[in-house]
């Protein structure tokens, strides 16, 4: 109890310091706590992208439109596809002519009057495809060329892959000022851990005439960087509680993909506020003073 | 209690702070300590308390040598004596009785909290600073602040009491308030060794004085106040 009270006297002789320190403690690691999360966030929907694809499987405008050869069938040429992807988790759907103009129309309007006035002929030149969303390899790919009855095989990949680099970017950028942030947090609580020092090497002194043992001798100066690294990381996580829906929101505004961020687990955050709390009682241990033996000349 | 052997503190080459010292405190003595400003009576008291460790000689303190011993046991000797130093400093945001409570908790106090409380408020009545008690370090007067250090020291009740110049900063009558005090601790066993400049305490107060000059004890004669 007193190794509190006495590791409190900053508090009493310089507050506005001590409460700038703790602001600037918590931004810090509030910010720390942003781009981590962000880094996080981002590395597993480059992932997802990377590992799922779009492919658009186009069949021939001949298909069903010759009863005398069963295998140029929609159906026959849905199980090939099938056949072909396997266990893979990928999900089929088909467009036929009249959902891709009824779509068509919602878009554009003038060209599906256009088409709807071919006529009979219009049925030559509407696309009818299959859809496959997952993971679809590149070998498989290859091979669903292969199946009679289908004219050209799309994939995403290219679509995706000016993404998928960007967000890798925002990636390291994120990962950089994460290392930023933790330095620059260490480096403040060190800063005030020997700004605090003189404040409590008098008593550390003292303490060491009254025959107090080292660790007596120290505790004052642990305590108070120990306290303050956890009010910053008790504040910083009731902020980070309060804005990071807030945060998800306007990140999700940027860019669709930016939409599956997901919160942070409790535990991670408690695994930064316990960091910080150590860095706190290493900051404080170091920068005590130690005069552990006494002074020979 | 206390023996000094050849012992010699010097803080850079050219400068040596005390010479050559011999001296034997028994428990249980009174000692004046004289010397002008500058004569290594501060130096003295640090070794004895064992701040600081002698440059060459030996030093021992309650029978333990205090170079080759280990640090516990200098804690444990360090917790044996209640120093007042000649530049006092108390915890400037802590109250009076708070700065005297602390040494105890410190100090390795047997005493019992409501009996420590008592002790403590026993002294600052003596020291006439039961008013003060619950005043800030920092609002008190320079002989208030030196008066806090003799009670501070005194509540520990600790075997060797140490005062560099106690009652520089006091009047007459806060003087001999505390002079009563250190002589009353001495009469219960406590050895007391006191540097002053004052030699009208010398004078009335009659006990064995040392006198080092320039970092040289050169005259331990118990007649030196009659001088």
């Amino acid at each position: 109890m007193v190794s509190l009270k006495l590791s409190l006297r900053p508090w009493k002789s310089a507050p506005m310091t001590q409460w700038m320190a703790l602001g600037s403690l918590a931004f810090i690691l509030v910010g720390f706590n942003s781009v981590y999360w962000i880094g996080e966030n981002v590395a597993s929907i480059v992932d997802k992208l990377e590992a799922e694809r779009i492919v658009t499987v186009y069949l021939d405008p001949s298909v069903g439109k010759r009863p005398d050869e069963p295998h140029l069938q929609t159906g026959v040429i849905q199980d090939a596809i099938k056949t072909q992807l396997g266990s893979s988790r990928v999900s089929s759907d088909y467009t036929d002519a009249a959902t891709f103009l009824k779509d068509l129309e919602t878009s554009y309007p003038e060209l599906a009057h256009e088409v709807q006035a071919l006529g009979a002929d219009a049925e030559w030149v509407t696309p009818r495809f299959f859809t496959l969303k997952g993971a679809v390899s590149d070998t498989t790919i290859e091979e669903l060329k292969k199946i009679p009855g289908i004219e050209g095989v799309e994939s995403s990949d290219k679509k995706v892959h000016p993404v998928t680099q960007s967000l890798k970017a925002i990636f390291w950028v994120s990962r950089l000022f994460t290392g930023g942030l933790a330095l620059a947090f260490v480096t403040l609580l060190f800063l005030i851990a020997r700004l605090n020092r003189q404040c409590q090497s008098e008593v550390a002194s003292m303490i060491r005439q009254w025959g107090g043992t080292r660790m007596q001798m120290r505790m004052p100066q642990v305590w108070n960087q120990f306290l303050l690294a956890c009010s910053s990381a008790v504040l910083a996580i009731a902020t980070w509680i309060y804005c990071q829906p807030l945060l998800m929101r306007h990140m999700g505004a940027l860019s669709p993909y930016l939409r599956e961020l997901k919160l942070q687990s409790p535990m991670k955050m408690l695994a930064v506020a316990f960091s910080a709390a150590l860095f706190g009682w290493v900051s404080g241990w170091l920068t005590s003073d130690a005069e552990l033996t006494a002074n020979e000349q | 209690m206390i023996q000094l052997k050849a012992v010699s503190k010097s803080y850079s080459q050219k400068n040596r702070v005390l010479d050559q010292v011999n001296l034997d405190i028994k428990k249980g003595e009174f000692v004046y300590l004289l010397g002008g400003t500058g004569a290594g009576k501060t130096t003295l008291f640090k070794l004895i308390a064992t701040e600081e460790l002698p440059s060459t000689g030996e030093l021992s303190v309650f029978g333990y040598s205090a170079r080759n011993s280990s640090e516990a046991t200098l804690q444990a000797i360090r917790r044996s004596i209640g120093y007042i130093p000649q530049k006092v400093s108390l915890i400037s945001d802590f109250t009076v009785f708070e700065n005297v409570a602390l040494s105890l908790s410190y100090g390795g106090s047997r005493l019992l909290k409501q009996e420590a409380r008592q002790k403590i408020y026993e002294l600052l009545d003596r020291l006439q600073l039961l008013h003060r008690k619950d005043a800030l370090a920092r609002e008190l007067s320079g002989g208030e602040t030196q008066r806090v250090a003799v009670a501070r020291a005194l509540a520990r009740q600790p075997e060797l009491l140490i005062a560099d110049e106690p009652t520089g900063a006091q009047d007459f009558q806060h003087t001999w308030t505390v002079m009563d005090l250190l002589l009353r601790a001495n009469v219960h066993g406590m050895t007391v060794i006191v540097a002053t400049h004052d030699r009208d305490i010398v004078r009335r107060v009659r006990k064995r004085c040392l006198l080092l000059q320039n970092g040289k004890l050169t005259s331990e004669e118990s007649a030196l106040w009659s001088r």
